[in-house]
């Protein structure tokens, strides 16, 4: 027994000293079924200790059972050789050139700037409490002139270029986003903090005016506001979405639907007030009008004008993302140029 | 409005002010200034000059040598050609370094051998007369070395004022002098109507009688009758005036009309007595078929909606908007009839609408006017005609003679509104609580308010009657706050209850489907909703089509945008076709917008009742909007991707775009919002006829109609001069069913499974007509699944040894059992019964 082992163990040292040659995986795993495996040699040992004395086999057994022994670790050896030399083979491949072009299968797209101009209007307005509203597009005169205290046959309707419906004679395209405050206060009951953001249309065509454009609307009601509040909350927000270092003016002015009536300028945000081109040298810029919602009003929506105060405002959002994004054509918004939109991000 | 400098000085003094100051102080009233022009006839100097010699020029015939004293030490010696160049002569002495108007340059020359050293000027070259006959001859007595800007008032500023409608009083130059006034603290000088210079012996009604037919029309009708009129040119000063105003001066009768009208705001017009027939002036409507020639030369058909001035015979005026022709001031007018009157504003609005008119008169007399000045302002511009005509004359003429009483007709006078005013609801609204009750009195009456009585916290007031937007006491308060200044209004917050307004969840959702779509890789537009006929033609739409049920406006800016959309296919294609003109390829651009229809008696055939979602008001409508009769609004997101899907790189040659590339960017947006229970099947060719027929799919959501994905119609895709062999996928989708999906309640899996998924592939030969949609639908009918979970078909396979119409496709199909680790045995088991199935419900046939 001792000779057979002594055999297996140089056939064994043989054979390894090929693989040790060449440490692939797979050699590694012959060597191993050919020796431990359930035909290998090791198992071909034990089968004949049956045959051998029964009084020498433990003697035998240790022997087998020693080699054994050694030769597994001796394939364990082999095997994390083996591992290595695959590991270092993957390692030492080519480098790539990594300054080639992706190719592009994951495209950026772009959310257009009035878009993201209106994410950031209505983030700062819902951090200040106010609820988002919206309404129709087409609306009666009732919504948009009318119950706005725009009385027949009266020139301040001259103020806003309407599209009117052919077969509908008293219904418009929404000229400005003011329709929301009737449609919100004939359903809500005050207190009232609400912002409607949209798309306005009067018939008007020009560097500077689209026949479509965009508003964002804005109305408080309730007890006790004051021209203090408007101030405030108008302020505010725009400092937050220009910067705290702007100044900001109001002034008077007139619209049917608010008495008093006003203008908000902030100080242009490119000469900060110095005068130049984008603000046509008077240091500010027109954001929009604003105002203590009219008696009138209150009262064609049968709140008591008595009891509730509230002001209401109406800015541009096309104007101020041109501001944000300092951007110098109006129409180009509108032309729908992959060029000049996919320079946008996804978020504002 | 144009507001000359020089002309409001008269009413209130300005002088000592910078233009910077007058313009922030209006702008601060709401009177916003627009624009500010400074007006310089010439620059450098143009001087009264006088020749003490004149003499021919040696070389010369037609030339003089004129030595001109201009108040300096020594002449200047000007060669001049003027024929009424002579000695003594006073003249207009352009210096030499100065420009005329033209860009003329003045310089030191040698005409013909004789140095000159500037020139004498006509009245066409220093643009204050057409006179280009000789020199100017000026008056003996002014002062040699005046400037003659300063003289003839050439030098003016010019503030253009953007006034509102509510200023009516603001229309005339007093009324920005009130405010102005009011504002500074500073007088306001109205100018008098002298009594003293009328003819108590003329009576206007021995010339003229006045009948108003209708007293709603007409509230009050001045006629003022003068004599000896000489129709002459204005004076220099008043004609620039007028025309800095905006207005072109004609002669001294009109343009004193014109001048007090700028001057009150009150429009006035001048009769030619001689052409008002049987003496009578009648206010009443138009009568069917009337006709008048208004001044401005055109013919207008009248009706029974416009008032007219008419005499015995005809209409001689359009009321409130323009004269007529037959009637107007002529150069040998000598008796005229001054008409000052008060019309009905909403009609003189409709009559000046109706026949396309906008005249300073109409632009007045629409916006309100004050009925109590009429009279006054009759004797105001009488005198002014009066003192006109004397200035022109230098004493030698007889002056024009005002009757010694007007023609009054009308109603009584309206009573001023008297508004009683709070203090407690002045501090409330302005929020500023210094102010005082004084204050408030103080403010209101230097804009003209009385004040009748007061208590400690309350006054009455009486409204003067030029303020025609003062109604209510919140008008005073505002009227108080802007007085007192916008800018003294502390800044606050207000004090609210936290209150809970709940949200449409429509709102945001929009908003997040955008941002889905452009992480998807696209370009978000945004467009005119408006399409022309043409467009409606080119996309094949017929007109029984829901589609084709558009909106149309009565007022189109021009023909291609007569109607509103009713697919964003039809914007998309427009920014498409924009696209490919600046050469870009394969864009990706989507928008999420409204499209509107007209359902208002439409019945919608069969072949389209698919496209039913349509017809219900979108859910942006809400509360009492959705209870009236609407044209429909319904939210849509669609796109376009244009071809190729990708163009070559160094990896992979251009992949053209397909219908499966548009199937993608649909599902895999309609997944991430939760919308897992997607089909696409095939269109019916009519449903949707701007889209490809056979390569466009209807998306539907749990079985409800979303939209389509597919190719362009080739024929649509050639109207618009697409290449027709390489067409764009477009796809739209309603945007309330995958709002509606973010609302279903769905069971979700607790944990992950924890026992490992064991996958088999099959490759099964099915008839050419069965579609992969087939499949999935005979496999979600499979009652013996126990733990299939899985099915992805990997492998499309077509070939003649398969037999006729066949095809093979191949499956990978995936078990997994949430408590064990599966056997071979029971996959097996599984797995033959799916084939069963598939056999029975689709004659599959293993490969």
């Amino acid at each position: 027994m001792k000779d057979k082992c002594q055999q297996v163990s140089s056939d064994f040292a043989s054979q390894q000293q090929n693989v040790l040659q060449n440490p692939e995986p797979r050699l590694v795993d012959e060597l191993r079924v050919a020796f431990l495996g359930r035909k290998g040699q090791i198992t071909g040992l034990m089968e004949n200790l049956k045959q051998i004395d029964p009084s020498e086999r433990p003697e035998a057994g240790k022997l087998i059972n020693l080699l054994r022994k050694d030769i597994e670790e001796q394939i364990e050896a082999l095997k994390s050789s083996a591992q290595s030399g695959e590991l270092a083979k993957v390692l030492n491949k080519d480098a790539l050139d990594v300054s080639l072009p992706i190719a592009d299968t994951l495209p950026k797209g772009s959310l257009h700037p009035v878009t993201l101009m209106r994410q950031v209007l209505l983030r700062e307005f819902r951090r200040l409490g106010f609820t988002v509203y919206d309404g129709p597009e087409l609306d009666f005169d009732f919504y948009n002139f009318s119950a706005l205290n725009f009385k027949d046959d009266h020139p301040a309707r001259d103020m806003q270029d309407t599209f009117f419906l052919k077969n509908r004679p008293d219904m418009v395209l929404r000229t400005h986003t003011s329709n929301l405050q009737v449609h919100a206060m004939l359903r809500e009951r005050p207190p009232l903090r609400i912002v409607a953001p949209g798309r306005t249309y009067r018939c008007d065509s020009d560097l500077t005016h689209t026949p479509m454009f965009h508003q964002i609307e804005g109305l408080v009601v309730d007890q006790n506001i004051s021209m203090g509040d408007m101030k405030g909350i108008v302020d505010k927000f725009l400092k937050a979405v220009f910067g705290e270092d702007l100044q900001t003016r109001l002034r008077p002015s007139y619209f049917p639907f608010v008495e008093p009536g006003g203008e908000f300028d902030l100080q242009c945000v490119s000469c900060r007030g110095k005068g130049c081109r984008i603000c046509k040298m008077t240091g500010w810029l027109e954001i929009g009008g604003l105002g203590m919602v009219h008696p009138n009003v209150f009262e064609a929506v049968d709140y008591d004008s008595e009891k509730f105060t509230g002001f209401a405002f109406g800015f541009g959002i096309d104007r101020m993302a041109m501001l944000k994004y300092n951007l110098s054509d109006l129409r180009q918004l509108f032309e729908g140029n992959q060029q000049f939109l996919g320079q946008f991000p996804v978020y504002s | 409005m144009r507001v000359s400098l020089n002309w409001l000085n008269d009413y209130i003094s300005l002088q000592d002010l910078p233009i910077e100051q007058i313009a922030e102080t209006l702008t601060s009233l709401g009177l916003e200034v627009e624009g500010i022009e400074t007006l310089e006839p010439w620059t450098g100097e143009v001087l009264v000059g006088q020749i003490i010699e004149a003499k021919r020029h040696p070389d010369a015939e037609k030339l003089q040598v004129c030595q001109v004293d201009v108040g300096e030490s020594a002449a200047l010696t000007i060669v001049c050609g003027a024929a009424n160049a002579r000695q003594d002569l006073k003249v207009a002495v352009a210096k030499v370094g100065s420009t005329l108007p033209g860009d003329f340059k003045i310089k030191a020359s040698k005409i013909r051998g004789e140095k000159s050293f500037g020139m004498l000027c006509s009245g066409k070259e220093l643009a204050i007369s057409e006179d280009a006959d000789g020199i100017m001859e000026l008056a003996e007595d002014l002062p040699i070395g005046t400037s003659l800007a300063e003289h003839f008032q050439l030098r003016d500023t010019v503030i253009e004022i953007g006034l509102t409608p509510n200023r009516t009083d603001c229309l005339g130059y007093i009324g920005i002098a009130r405010d102005l006034a009011a504002k500074l603290k500073r007088p306001l000088k109205v100018p008098d109507a002298e009594e003293n210079k009328r003819e108590p012996s003329l009576l206007t009604e021995s010339h003229i009688k006045v009948e108003i037919a209708q007293s709603e029309d007409c509230g009050r009708f001045i006629a003022l009758y003068m004599d000896k009129i000489k129709v002459q040119p204005s004076p220099l000063w008043l004609q620039k005036r007028l025309e800095n105003a905006g207005m072109r001066p004609i002669n001294l009768i009109v343009d004193a009309t014109n001048y007090v009208m700028l001057e009150t705001g009150q429009p006035i017009h001048a009769y030619d007595l001689r052409d008002i027939q049987g003496g009578v002036i009648r206010v009443r409507r138009a009568k069917d078929k009337e006709s008048l020639t208004t001044l401005d030369g055109s013919q207008r058909q009248l009706s029974g909606l416009d008032i007219v001035i008419s005499d015995a015979e005809q209409a001689i005026g359009l009321a409130g908007v323009m004269g007529g022709e037959n009637s107007e001031v002529k150069t040998d007018t000598t008796e005229i009839i001054i008409e000052v009157a008060h019309f009905n504003a909403s009609l003189v609005r409709k009559t000046a609408k109706r026949h396309g008119i906008h005249s300073e008169a109409s632009h007045r007399f629409e916006r309100g006017t004050d009925i109590h000045q009429v009279e006054s302002v009759a004797v105001r511009v009488a005198s002014l005609i009066q003192d006109l005509s004397q200035e022109q004359a230098a004493g030698q003429e007889p002056l024009p003679r005002i009757a010694g009483k007007a023609l009054e007709t009308g109603a009584e006078l309206p009573a001023l509104p008297r508004i009683a005013l709070r203090l407690p609801r002045v501090r409330q609204i302005s929020g500023i609580s210094t102010l005082t009750l004084q204050d408030c009195i103080d403010y209101m009456e230097s804009l003209g308010c009385k004040y009748l009585d007061r208590t400690e916290e309350r006054v009455v007031l009486e409204v003067p009657s030029w303020r025609l937007d003062i109604i209510r006491e919140i008008d005073l308060i505002e009227e108080i706050v802007r007085l007192h200044g916008y800018e003294k209004i502390p800044y606050s917050l207000p004090m609210m209850e936290i209150g809970f307004l709940p949200e449409n969840t429509l709102i945001e959702f929009i908003d997040q489907l955008k941002v889905s779509m452009a992480e998807i890789g696209f370009h978000e537009i945004i467009s005119f909703p408006f399409i022309g006929p043409l467009d409606l033609e080119k996309f094949q739409i017929p007109q029984d089509h829901p589609y084709r049920q558009v909106v149309e406006l009565a007022n189109p800016l021009v023909e291609e945008q007569r109607f509103l959309r009713t697919s964003l296919s039809q914007s998309l294609l427009k920014a498409l076709l924009e696209n490919r003109r600046h050469g870009i390829v394969g864009s990706r651009i989507f928008e999420c917008a409204r499209n509107f229809y007209e359902f208002r008696s439409y019945e919608c055939p069969t072949a389209y009742q698919e496209l039913k979602g349509l017809f219900t008001y979108g859910a942006h409508l809400m509360g009492r909007g959705r209870e009236e009769d609407r044209p429909l609004e319904r939210n849509c997101i669609g796109g376009v991707l244009d071809q190729p899907y990708r163009l070559k790189t160094w990896q992979q040659a251009e992949i053209p775009a397909n219908f499966y590339h548009g199937k993608a960017v649909v599902t895999k947006l309609l997944r991430s919002f939760g919308a897992d229970d997607l089909s696409f099947s095939p269109i019916n060719p009519a449903l949707l006829p701007w889209m490809h027929p056979k390569t466009t799919a209807l998306v539907k959501i749990a079985g409800e109609w979303a939209g389509y994905v597919g190719e362009l119609h080739p024929h649509v895709a050639d109207a618009f001069g697409l290449d027709f062999q390489s067409l764009p996928i477009f796809f739209e989708l309603d945007v309330e069913p995958i709002w509606r999906q973010t609302n279903v309640k769905r069971d979700y899996l607790s944990a992950a499974l924890r026992f490992p998924p064991v996958s088999r592939d099959i490759a099964i030969i099915l008839s050419e007509h069965v579609t992969h949609a087939d499949i999935e639908q005979s496999v979600s009918q499979f009652n013996r699944r126990k733990f299939l979970k899985d099915v992805r078909l990997f492998d499309v396979f077509r070939d003649p040894k398969l037999g006729t119409d066949k095809k093979s496709l191949a499956y990978s199909l995936t078990f997994q059992s949430p408590n064990k680790t599966l056997t071979d045995k029971e996959v097996e088991k599984e797995l033959n019964a799916l084939l069963d199935h598939l056999r029975e419900s689709v004659s599959a046939e293993l490969r």
